[in-house]
């Protein structure tokens, strides 16, 4: 929408000052040498023309009003909802973080703003009273409010601060009677960490004046910190509320495995040292046989770095894409195989709330908790698989029949291929099958009807190497719920039902495609590129409120 | 005498009334407007508060922090 400059308004023209002489107004137009009616006649028609200029500039007014300014604003409250959306989720996720509830209307703001003080005190540090209270009296009773603190509006500090400088701690004994119904789900938090405060005053020599008592706080909070922590972030989790779908939880192990055996986490520099006899790849022999060793790096080699990949081309769109695709793929996975649980946490839905730009595409595809559960049963797929000689290969992929006898052969190969792939280790391990399936197949060739590739989820970003755009994720098979593979595998852009270049959609081809259709690996690269944008309406899917579902492209 | 100016005149008056009171309604639907939007966009300006707090918080303890360990490597928001 484009905003042209308004034009400079002309001035006014000076008002006439009332006379109560006739003859001595000016009249501007008037000839004043005329006789007298003509004259007359010569201001009758001048007031005929001013009124029509008012009404002229009226109806402009009115019709500018009607046409442009009032739609712009309602296009304005309709473009911003998303923002609205995001800062629900902001406000639950600070509320939870600090423990305060933050008013919806300014009626309680006056009385929260006494109270905030001792909130944030309590929650964030004792070092930080002073941030927000400089005039009151630095003492043991400002890190020990006594009573519980109140709900309170951070927001509304700036406003009332200034008003209620020295009524944070004043309040203690007098609370209104309402805070009592607010106190309770609230409060708790903040008696712990009162007596964490509290622990920290009496352990430490007592100390009156305030940068002691700080630099003491901040002495003891980082010991105590871990003890603060987990009731913090276990609230956190445990209380957080989201509108939108929740993300799974990192995946990490339970035990940090680079450190050495004997040392307690704490003291681990993070250094790990590749010379060692012992390395945490060497340890894991022991506990994992069957599967761990053939995930082993080799010696020598240092642990991948999850994070190494260039980020140039992945976007939330194409991860979410990805995530879509992984998420349609572990569909298929958890229909053959319940996923089974790892650690105890894998397959769970996290209950951390996803921020709000990951949600519009949680809310497409399947439900994104399915997505670690997509991938334990792709685990397990792949277990089954490798243990049982390759049968359930055989039995499953009634459509690649042939990579199966050149598994072996192949398996060396996959190993030192895919050594430098990095990210998602479960799905792109050497001892997956479906990786051996795929570069056997290649390897037979590419023009198979069935159009495997060689890189084995739907990592969209990730797969730029060998796979290019071709084939079909490992366990596809004919009569499973995956989408047809796309123009790469035909070679021509009109392939098959597509109303598209490259595809519908994931939300569409989900909800059009039924069981039998083979998806294409790369597709949601090709998916994000700006072809696809500008012919559906991903605007409401974009992260970004503003920009990213436009028509640029690129993204 | 001044029919002629005063008929077109009044009829001008007329249509300006009408033009005037149109724009009042304009007016005061875009004022509804505007106050819908400011108190939809309070959480938004409620967030943004709260992330600046917690900004000044995290910065300050961190500076704390940083001076009572070792004054190396300031930690960023």
């Amino acid at each position: 929408m484009q905003l042209k400059e308004p034009s400079p308004i002309p001035p006014n023209p000076p008002r006439w000052e009332p006379s109560a002489d006739p003859a001595s107004i000016p009249v501007p137009g008037l000839d004043t040498s005329a006789p007298v009616n003509d004259q007359i006649d010569q201001i009758e028609q001048l007031i005929t023309l001013k009124l029509q200029d008012i009404d002229a500039n009226f109806s402009k007014m009115q019709q500018v009003l009607s046409s442009r300014i009032l739609p712009a604003f309602k296009r304005y409250s309709v473009a911003t909802q998303p923002v609205r959306e995001a800062s629900k989720f902001w406000n639950s996720f600070y509320e939870q973080a600090a423990q305060v509830r933050i008013p919806t209307s300014d009626d309680y703001s006056s009385m929260y703003g006494q109270q905030e003080p001792e909130v944030t005190a309590n929650l964030e540090s004792e070092a930080s009273t002073s941030h927000f209270d400089p005039n009151q009296t630095p003492s043991e009773s400002s890190f020990l409010p006594g009573q519980a603190a109140v709900s309170s509006t951070p927001a509304t500090t700036s406003r009332h601060r200034s008003q209620n400088p020295h009524d944070s701690f004043t309040t203690q004994g007098s609370d209104p009677s309402w805070t009592a119904s607010l106190e309770s789900p609230l409060v708790r938090l903040d008696r712990e960490l009162q007596d964490f405060a509290r622990d920290d005053q009496q352990s430490l020599t007592g100390e009156s004046t305030f940068d002691d008592t700080a630099n003491q706080t901040i002495h003891a909070s980082p010991d105590k910190g871990k003890s603060r922590e987990p009731s913090l972030r276990q609230n956190v989790l445990r209380q957080a509320v989201s509108p939108l779908k929740f993300r799974p939880k990192p995946k990490t192990p339970l035990r940090n495995p680079y450190i050495p055996r004997g040392m307690a986490p704490k003291e681990w520099s993070g250094v790990v040292d590749l010379r060692a006899p012992q390395t945490p790849l060497q340890e894991n022999n022991d506990d994992d046989d069957d599967d761990d060793d053939l995930y082993m790096l080799p010696p020598g080699m240092s642990p991948p770095v999850t994070m190494a990949l260039p980020t140039l081309g992945r976007t939330p769109r194409k991860e979410a894409a990805a995530r879509i695709g992984r998420d349609l793929v572990g569909d298929a996975a958890r229909s053959r195989y319940p996923p089974p649980r790892i650690g105890g946490g894998e397959s769970s839905v996290s209950t951390a709330p996803t921020p709000p730009s990951l949600s519009r595409y949680a809310r497409q595809g399947t439900a994104s908790a399915s997505e670690s559960a997509s991938i334990s049963g792709m685990d397990s797929l792949m277990r089954r698989v490798e243990a049982s000689g390759y049968q359930y290969a055989q039995e499953e992929s009634s459509a690649m029949p042939m990579p199966i006898p050149e598994y072996d052969p192949r398996n060396a190969s996959m190993e030192s291929m895919s050594s430098d792939e990095d990210e998602d280790e479960l799905v792109h391990n050497t001892a997956h099958p479906s990786a051996a399936f795929l570069l056997a197949s290649r390897q037979r060739g590419r023009h198979d009807d069935d159009s495997f590739g060689s890189s084995s989820s739907g990592e969209s970003a990730d797969d730029d190497d060998d796979v290019g755009a071709e084939a079909v994720h490992p366990f596809a098979r004919a009569g499973e719920a995956f989408d047809d593979s796309f123009d790469d595998d035909d070679g021509d852009v009109g392939a098959q039902e597509e109303q598209t270049l490259f595809g519908v959609p994931p939300a569409q081809r989900e909800s059009a495609g039924g069981p039998g259709r083979i998806r294409m690996l790369g597709d949601d690269l090709m998916l994000d590129t700006g072809v696809i944008g500008q012919q559906l309406d991903r605007v409401e899917q974009s992260p970004t409120p503003w920009g990213g579902g436009q028509r640029h492209g690129s993204s | 005498m001044e029919n002629p100016h005063a008929e077109r005149q009044a009829v001008l008056l007329e249509r300006i009334v009408k033009n005037a009171d149109k724009c009042t309604e304009l007016i005061l639907e875009l004022n509804h407007c505007v106050e819908e939007i400011i108190r939809a966009n309070l959480p938004v300006k409620i967030a943004a508060d709260l992330a600046t707090k917690y900004r000044k918080n995290v910065q300050y303890n961190l500076e704390a922090t940083r001076e009572e360990s070792r004054p190396e490597d300031a930690g960023t928001f």
